[in-house]
């Protein structure tokens, strides 16, 4: 990255800038500095954030060839899949605790992660009740179009 | 912008043949390369040639190779520094360059500024006419009404053609003979017009039905150094798609050659135009009398042509110069020796309208031996997919003149064997015998008035 955010708002500022509206239950937020322009939109209802697709979230098979199952191979699980390409983060700020752990209890809407693209931030939620059973991206990393993100074993 | 401003690694936002031929331009510089592709591209040959590679959406261009969002999501997430656009897609796009160059991303092509000047047909010409490059007779503005347009008809004489002001491709283009035909097609062309370009707005050109399509190619770095690599003679069209192209131009005179070539420098000047880019003129051969007809802002399909004759690599010149480089080449330095001629070979059955042919491929033996380039993403067992343009591969033959350069790609036509989907090879062994083509007796009319399908 080197010298290409210089003038540009930090990550560490966009990071904070979303925990507040989080506490704050802002869900958009516009940031005018002469000819550049940030928004930030929290995606509390994923219908709202165009032009991206809503995440997909596909039942898959866990003995699909490319996914090990951490149990029985029998069990499905729903894969979590990002429809947008950017950088991975398990936190909403570097000193923040992950949004969810391996082994954790999620609720339909709660956050997962979110990923970074365009400076701007995008939460991807859950869209099912049930326990994580894996996260298969680690934090920072890039993601891909229609990468599995998540297994939850649904309840 | 950094005084040092040094490119490690581009995102090619492209695919197929003009993606590979920029990440061969990057490896030869040094300079690491992120292939970007759909859910249908996962084996393509741009993504197994590229450092890196990552998916980008769904087949269809706007849900991909369309998509800004996740091309710079990308660009971003791996760390490039600079984006090639290749040509299509999003290559002319200003909004696009900007968003790009927002995010510290440097967009490897002219500045967004110049690129909306030239987008927009009557700004553009009236860009020309401030430098002294001459315009073809027609309206200053867009054309707001029949009425009007009926008097500057009148004005200028028919046959006009009607075009969209923010059109290309050939896309939206009328030519009208008379009054009679202005009535009927004004609204059309208006309505046409706005489907296709989110805008109606039209404007007026007299047609040149005898005329010869003559492009110039241009660099120009970002301290203003501007110089030519001659001209392509593009007149082998069909429904305004270029089909073969070659340089240089054997009808010109060595002066109306310097005349042109130096017209289009004034022209990219004036702009303050970097990086590549091409501008086309029709030469009217009636009254020996040339006009700007558009520039293109971006690499052309026909580049390799211009490289041939000129020993002089245009997709790492522009890479360079998007590094911040200056030109190192002055116009004297550039001398054009020989011949070049490419044809486009496209899957597409000639034989029915040149109807698009996808499908898989079987065989796929390329041409070679002296002379003999091919710019393609394909291979035997690949497979030519709905969504995206037909173009198969670029055949280019060198030689160390017209004639040779005709020969080498007769035998080259010859050698090269696909099966599995139909292509246009066979056409363009009859282009390259017909009389008048060997001749250089040519127009933007000849493969229709030569060819009946």
């Amino acid at each position: 990255m080197k010298n290409k955010n210089d003038d540009f708002v930090s990550l560490d500022l966009l990071r904070k800038l979303f925990q507040e509206m989080k506490e704050f239950k802002i869900t958009r937020l516009v940031i005018q500095e002469d000819d550049r322009k940030y928004e930030i939109e929290k995606n509390v209802d994923q219908k709202k954030v165009a032009p991206v697709k809503k995440p997909e979230v596909k039942k898959i098979e866990a003995s699909a060839p490319d996914l090990e199952p951490p149990t029985g191979a029998k069990e499905e699980y729903f894969a979590v899949r990002t429809p947008i390409v950017g950088t991975f983060y398990r936190s909403s700020s570097p000193d923040s605790e992950p949004f969810v752990e391996t082994g954790e209890k999620v609720e339909k809407g709660d956050p997962l992660c979110i990923i970074e693209a365009m400076k701007a931030v995008n939460e991807i939620e859950s869209e099912v009740t049930g326990i994580v059973k894996d996260i298969l991206v680690d934090n920072a990393q890039a993601v891909e179009y229609d990468q599995t993100l998540f297994l939850i074993e649904e309840e | 912008m950094s005084a040092n401003l040094k490119i490690n690694k581009i995102l090619v936002a492209n695919r197929g043949e003009i993606a590979v031929r920029v990440i061969r331009a990057a490896k030869e510089l040094n300079i690491q390369t992120i292939a970007v592709y759909s859910k249908a591209d996962v084996d393509a040959l741009h993504t197994r040639l590229a450092d890196e590679k990552v998916c980008i959406g769904e087949p269809p261009s706007q849900q991909s190779y369309l998509f800004y969002q996740n091309l710079l999501g990308a660009a971003e997430s791996l760390r490039a520094d600079a984006i090639h656009p290749g040509y299509g897609f999003l290559a002319e796009n200003p909004d696009f360059a900007a968003a790009s160059q927002a995010l510290g991303i440097k967009f490897i092509g002219p500045a967004p500024d110049s690129m909306r000047l030239m987008a927009h047909k009557s700004v553009a010409k009236q860009k020309m006419k401030e430098a002294g490059v001459p315009v073809i007779p027609g309206s200053e503005q867009s054309v707001e009404s029949l009425p009007e347009a009926k008097e500057l008809a009148d004005k200028i004489g028919y046959p006009i053609i009607l075009k969209a002001a923010e059109g290309g491709g050939g896309k939206g283009m009328r030519i009208v003979n008379s009054i009679g035909e202005l009535k009927s097609n004004f609204l059309n062309a208006t309505q046409e017009a706005e489907k296709a370009f989110n805008s109606g707005e039209l404007y007026i050109e007299k047609y040149l039905p005898n005329s010869r399509h003559i492009e110039v190619q241009i660099l120009g770095d970002e301290a203003g150094n501007i110089v030519h690599l001659f001209e392509r003679e593009c007149s082998v069209q069909r429904n305004h798609q270029k089909l073969l192209e070659e340089t240089p131009c054997a009808f010109l005179t060595p002066t109306i050659r310097d005349e042109i070539c130096s017209k289009a420098v004034d022209a990219a000047k004036n702009i303050g135009y970097h990086s590549a880019g091409t501008v086309e003129f029709l030469y009217d051969i009636d009254n020996d009398e040339f006009y700007f007809m558009e520039m293109n802002t971006r690499i052309q399909v026909e580049h390799p042509v211009s490289e041939m004759i000129t020993g002089v690599d245009i997709l790492k010149k522009q890479i360079e110069i998007a590094a911040g480089e200056q030109l190192n080449l002055k116009q004297s330095d550039i001398i054009n020796s020989g011949h070049a001629i490419e044809c486009r070979i496209n899957a597409e059955n000639w034989k029915q309208g040149f109807r698009s042919s996808p499908g898989n491929i079987e065989k796929f033996t390329l041409p070679g031996g002296p002379g003999i380039r091919v710019d393609t993403a394909f291979e035997a067992n690949s497979k030519v997919l709905p969504y995206y343009d037909s173009l198969l591969a670029k055949l280019i033959a060198y030689g160390a003149d017209r004639e040779e350069s005709i020969q080498r790609m007769q035998r080259a036509l010859a050698e090269f064997i696909v099966t599995g989907v139909h292509t246009t090879i066979g056409f363009h062994k009859k282009i390259l015998k017909n009389k008048r083509f060997v001749k250089s007796d040519i127009s933007t009319s000849f493969v229709e008035n030569e060819f009946k399908f």
